[in-house]
């Protein structure tokens, strides 16, 4: 594998998706990638709703950043979010 | 409708129940209302086919107020690995309303998420009734990209089949 590609997985209630990415490119693409992924498996957001995601205790809310600016490694787990929350 | 196909292929035609999460559901509801507020669980288990089976009753860590709850990202996050380590799946939410049941447009635009098929039941009257038979429940489903459609009370008999937890598959 090329030593810039990452294997990444992101996940969310309980699903989750596999993702490959050089480290170089932005956060925004595997947002992307995640969300398309995620929608094969029935998860189906409105278009104007972004969701979060988090690596440990990092917010990844900086889309334009890459992979490697957050120091993301081979192998790490991302949680995708949504906030939640509800009532009358 | 968009997305017809994908709900046609996600949605859960039945979703067995065992009585204790609706048990534990409701004893937990109540415990926010006594004290004035709105409540949350989840319900997670498993996924076969258009069939589920809850296993879990999840209680977030939640910020309430007499009319609204928020989950922190952070227990979102906990949620997430929690079902990872279980292998499970979000298959509900539950939360009360000091008044009527209805579905508020932040119910509509703040779900803990969008899976197609995902329940969200509204208890009335801070949970001050047993749950036994969800007869004083209203029940939407996310149909997709944000919409949610209504279960009718037909529905609600045809689809949650509550039963013994030894008898649940």
């Amino acid at each position: 594998m090329n030593k810039n590609e990452v294997d990444l997985t992101v996940r969310h209630g309980g699903n989750e998706v596999f993702i490959s990415a050089n480290q170089h490119q932005k956060i925004q693409h595997i947002l992307d990638e995640a969300l398309r992924k995620f929608r094969e498996q029935g998860i189906v957001p409105p278009a104007n709703n972004t969701p979060f995601l988090r690596y440990g205790s990092t917010d990844l809310s900086d889309l334009n950043r890459s992979i490697a600016d957050y120091g993301i490694p081979d192998k790490a787990v991302l949680d995708l979010l949504f906030r939640a929350g509800g009532g009358m | 409708m968009i997305d017809d196909e994908l709900y046609y292929k996600f949605s859960m035609k039945k979703i067995f129940v065992p009585l204790n999460i609706i048990n534990e559901t409701h004893l937990y509801l109540r415990s926010h209302g006594k004290m004035g507020h709105e409540g949350m669980v989840l319900w997670s288990g498993t996924k076969l086919g258009s069939e589920a089976t809850v296993k879990t009753c999840i209680h977030p860590a939640q910020k309430c107020t007499a009319v609204s709850y928020d989950i922190p990202l952070e227990e979102s996050q906990t949620i997430n690995r929690i079902l990872a380590e279980k292998s499970e799946v979000i298959i509900a939410q539950v939360h009360s309303h000091p008044g009527a049941a209805f579905h508020s447009s932040r119910d509509d635009a703040m779900p803990f998420t969008y899976s197609i098929g995902f329940l969200s039941l509204v208890v009335p009257n801070f949970c001050d009734q047993q749950l036994l038979n969800l007869s004083d429940v209203r029940i939407w489903e996310h149909t997709g990209s944000g919409n949610w459609s209504e279960l009718s009370k037909t529905d609600i008999n045809d689809r949650l089949i509550l039963r013994k937890p030894e008898v649940v598959r």
